[in-house]
C-alpha cells in the first residue's frame, strides 16, 4: 500500500500526462501542491505575477501544441489568471489552471484567500471543476486535459482546496488511456457528403479564395492547405490568428485580411466567387458587415466547433470537423482551376495599392541619417534581420497591426498574438513561455512601451533563466491605437493616451542585469537589430524610440466593409464608425 | 465522436416564447453555467426548473424566456457547447400552442 497526498496525485498525474513545465507563482492553500512537485522532475516557472505565468503557459501552448499548465494559490492569485483565461478561451488555447483553495470546510465563510474562483471564472473556461475530495483529483485532472486539448481546444480550471491536497490515500499510478488523438481520424458519412459537396463548389469557381484561421494550425493541417492552394491555384489569405497556416511570402499568399489587413486581400473578398474558410470564425475584425461581406462570393465553412458554423455568415456548404481530415477528404475530389486571369487581376491591383513602409533607405540605398524611425520601418528591418522562422509575439494596438503587416510568418506557430481578447501585455510572458517549449528557436517580442509596463515585472523570470528573448519595445510615447481612433473620429480631442513618464528602459533592463540596444534613427536601425539578434547569453532590450504620429494603414473602419476601406490619411474627417472598436 | 446541430433553423425576429429542455449532468455548478449564458445577452429568464432526471447522475432542466429566433439561436450554440449538457430540445411557443419542437444537437460526451 502506497499512501500519497492529494497533492502528490496531482503532481503525479501531472508528469504521467507528459507535463514538463508548469507556470507558476505559490501561496498558502497552494503550499502542498508546490512541496509536493519538491520531489517532482517537473520544472516550476517561477513568474513575478499570476497573470504573466497564465501568459506563460499559454505562449508555451501555441508554441509547442501542448497543454499549458498554471499553478496559482487562492483568492488574488487564482483571481491575477482571470485575464490569462479569456485570452485562452477567445484563442482556443489548451491550458489547464490549477489553483489552490482554502480548507473546504471554510468555503463561504470569506476565509483568508478565499474567492469564489469557481464562480468567477464560470464564463471564461471550456470547463472546471471545485474538487471535493482526493479521490476525485486523479480522474478529474485526466479529464481536464481531455477537454482542454480536444476538439477545439481552450482553458480548463480545477480549484483544489487545501484540505483535500494534504488527505492520504491509497494511489497507484496508472499509465492514462491514449484516446485524444483518435478523436478526428475518420469521417462520418454524413461529413465525406459534406466534403464532397464543397468540393463540387469549388471545382465550379473561377475566382476562389481560401481564409485560413487559427483553427487550420490548430489541427496542423497546413500542409493540406498547401496542397489545396497549389492544386487549385488558389489564392489564399489568414486572418491574424492565422498568420503561419500558410507561407505569408508564397506567391499565392495575399497576406492578412480585415480591418488593417492588406487592401489587395480584402480587395479579393469583394471580388471572389467562392471563400472557403478553414478554421476562422468570421469575427469582426474579418467580416466587418456581414451583408456585404463576400458578397458574390458562395461561401464555405470547415470548423470543428458546431457552435461557429452559422453562426456569423450563413455558408452554402460547410462541414463540422478537423480541417487537417476535411481537406484530405476534399483534396480527393479537387484538380486545378482556371484561374490564371483571377490571379492575374489580384497581382496588378496588389501592385496598385502596395502595403508600403516608408523605406528606411533613399534610392541608392544609403540609410538616412539622423532620420527618426517609424515604427513600421523597424518592424520591416527586423522582419529583413530575423532568421525566417523566428517566432514573434505581440502585445495589442499599433505595434501588433504593423508587425502582422510587415513581418510575414513562415511557419505554423510561430506567430502568438492575443487576438479575440486584445490582451495588452501578452507579448513578453509569452514568449517567455515560447523560449521554454522550444529553447533553440530565435524569440522576438515584439510589445508596445503601454503594454510592456503592464507585466515588465516578468524582465526577472526572462533573466534568471538567461532566456535569449529580443524584446523590442516600440515606443511611440502613447497608446497609438487610441489615439490613432481618437484622432480620426473624435476630432484628435486626445484623452489620456499620452504615456507621460515612461522609464529609461534601458536603465530599467539594466537593472535586471539585461543588455540593452537604443534605436531612434534610421541609419543606426540595421546594426543595432543585427547585434541584438546575435547576442543569445541572455534576454536583450531594444528600445526603439519611433515617432508617435503615425497611423496603421490600410483600415476599414468598424463596421464597415472592404470596399470603404482607406488606404492612406484622409483628407477630411471619417465618419464615427458603427462598430464598436 | 463529433457533434451534429440540426440548424439554426429561425429567420423571423418576432419576440415569442421558448421552452428550452436540456438533459445535463448532475454537477456543481450546472445552473449558473447556464443561467450565466443567458444574463451575458442581457436576456431574462421567465422560469426556470431543475429536477432529478431517471438515473441519478442526470438532471432534466426545463427553463423558459421571451426572446427572438436569433437570441435563440445564439444562447443554444452555447449551450450545447457546455460540456456537462447532454442533450436540447426546444419548444417554439405560438400563442398558448407550441408551434414546433426540434432537438437542437445532441451532444457527444467528451
Amino acid at each position: 500500500m502506497t499512501l500519497r497526498s492529494g497533492a502528490e496525485i496531482l503532481i503525479k498525474e501531472l508528469e504521467l500526462l507528459g507535463v514538463t513545465h508548469i507556470f507558476g507563482y505559490p501561496g498558502g492553500a497552494a503550499i502542498n501542491i508546490f512541496d509536493a512537485l519538491y520531489d517532482s522532475p517537473i520544472k516550476l516557472i517561477l513568474a513575478r505575477h499570476e497573470q504573466g505565468a497564465t501568459h506563460m503557459a499559454d505562449g508555451y501552448a501555441r508554441a509547442s501544441g501542448k497543454i499549458g499548465v498554471v499553478l496559482v494559490t487562492s483568492g488574488p492569485g487564482a483571481l491575477n489568471t482571470v485575464t490569462g483565461l479569456l485570452t485562452a478561451k477567445m484563442d482556443s488555447v489548451p491550458l489547464l489552471v490549477i489553483s489552490g483553495q482554502t480548507n473546504s470546510g471554510n468555503l463561504g465563510k470569506d476565509a483568508f484567500q478565499e474567492a469564489d474562483v469557481f464562480g468567477v471564472t464560470l464564463p471564461l473556461v471550456k470547463h472546471s471543476r471545485l474538487i471535493l475530495s482526493v479521490d476525485d483529483i486523479a480522474p478529474s485532472v485526466r479529464r481536464a486535459y481531455q477537454i482542454a486539448t480536444s476538439l477545439r481546444p481552450g482553458p480548463v480550471l480545477l480549484d483544489l482546496p487545501k484540505d483535500i491536497s494534504a488527505t492520504k490515500i491509497d494511489y497507484e499510478p496508472s499509465s492514462p488511456a491514449k484516446e485524444d488523438a483518435a478523436v478526428a481520424a475518420e469521417l462520418s458519412p454524413q461529413q465525406i457528403l459534406a466534403c464532397q459537396k464543397i468540393a463540387s463548389l469549388i471545382m465550379a469557381s473561377q475566382r476562389p479564395l481560401l481564409l485560413v484561421g487559427h483553427g487550420a494550425m490548430i489541427s496542423g493541417a497546413s500542409p493540406e492547405v498547401a496542397r489545396l492552394a497549389e492544386t487549385l491555384q488558389s489564392p489564399v489569405t489568414n486572418t491574424l490568428l492565422g498568420k503561419g497556416g500558410f507561407p505569408e511570402q508564397h506567391p499565392l499568399s495575399l497576406g492578412m485580411l480585415g480591418m488593417h489587413g492588406n487592401a489587395y486581400a480584402n480587395y479579393a473578398t469583394t471580388r471572389c466567387d467562392l471563400i472557403l474558410s478553414i478554421g476562422s470564425r468570421f469575427d469582426d475584425r474579418i467580416n466587418g458587415c456581414n451583408e456585404r461581406f463576400c458578397s458574390l462570393a458562395k461561401k464555405l465553412h470547415i470548423d470543428i466547433d458546431p457552435g461557429e458554423i452559422g453562426r456569423v455568415v450563413q455558408p452554402d456548404a460547410a462541414v463540422c470537423a478537423d480541417a487537417k481530415v476535411a481537406l484530405g477528404e476534399i483534396l480527393r475530389h479537387i484538380g486545378p482551376l482556371p484561374t490564371a486571369e483571377w490571379l492575374r487581376e489580384l497581382r496588378e491591383y496588389r501592385e496598385s495599392h502596395p502595403l508600403r513602409c516608408d523605406s528606411a533607405y533613399s534610392a541608392a540605398g544609403t540609410p538616412a541619417v539622423g532620420l527618426p524611425v517609424r515604427a513600421a520601418q523597424v518592424l520591416q528591418s527586423m522582419y529583413e534581420a530575423a532568421p525566417r522562422e523566428a517566432v514573434v509575439t505581440t502585445d495589442v494596438g499599433q505595434h501588433q497591426m504593423w508587425a502582422a503587416q510587415f513581418m510575414l510568418t513562415k511557419a505554423p506557430r510561430t506567430w502568438l498574438s492575443s487576438g479575440g481578447a486584445g490582451t495588452m501585455g501578452f507579448g513578453l510572458p509569452a514568449a517567455i513561455g515560447v523560449q521554454f517549449a522550444r529553447p533553440e528557436a530565435t524569440v522576438i517580442a515584439v510589445v508596445g512601451d503601454g503594454g510592456f509596463q503592464m507585466v515588465q515585472a516578468e524582465l526577472a523570470t526572462a533573466a534568471i533563466h538567461r532566456l535569449p528573448i529580443k524584446i523590442l519595445i516600440i515606443d511611440n510615447q502613447c497608446l497609438g491605437m487610441v489615439r490613432q481612433w481618437q484622432e480620426l473620429f473624435y476630432h484628435n480631442r486626445l484623452s489620456s493616451v499620452l504615456l507621460e513618464g515612461n522609464p529609461d528602459f534601458l536603465a530599467l533592463g539594466a537593472a535586471y542585469g539585461i543588455k540593452g540596444f537604443y534605436i531612434e534613427q534610421q541609419d543606426q536601425m540595421q546594426a543595432m537589430l543585427q547585434e541584438a539578434l546575435a547576442y543569445d547569453a541572455g534576454p536583450c532590450l531594444i528600445h526603439a524610440r519611433v515617432i508617435s504620429e503615425d497611423n496603421v494603414w490600410p483600415m476599414i473602419p468598424a463596421g464597415r466593409s472592404a470596399e470603404d476601406i482607406v488606404l492612406s490619411p484622409p483628407a477630411v474627417a471619417l465618419p464615427m464608425p458603427t462598430g464598436s472598436t | 465522436m463529433m457533434t451534429k446541430v440540426t440548424g439554426s433553423p429561425f429567420l423571423n425576429v418576432r419576440e415569442q416564447l421558448f421552452s428550452l429542455h436540456l438533459s445535463v449532468r448532475r454537477e456543481l455548478g450546472i445552473i449558473a453555467r447556464v443561467a450565466i449564458i443567458f444574463s451575458r445577452r442581457g436576456l431574462d429568464i421567465a422560469s426556470f426548473s431543475l429536477e432529478e432526471a431517471g438515473q441519478k447522475e442526470f438532471s432534466r432542466i426545463t427553463l423558459r424566456f421571451h426572446g427572438n429566433s436569433a437570441q435563440l439561436d445564439s444562447v443554444c450554440r452555447d449551450l450545447v457547447k457546455l460540456v456537462d449538457v447532454e442533450r436540447l430540445t426546444v419548444d417554439e411557443w405560438n400563442e398558448s400552442d407550441i408551434s414546433s419542437q426540434f432537438d437542437y444537437g445532441q451532444r457527444a460526451l467528451t
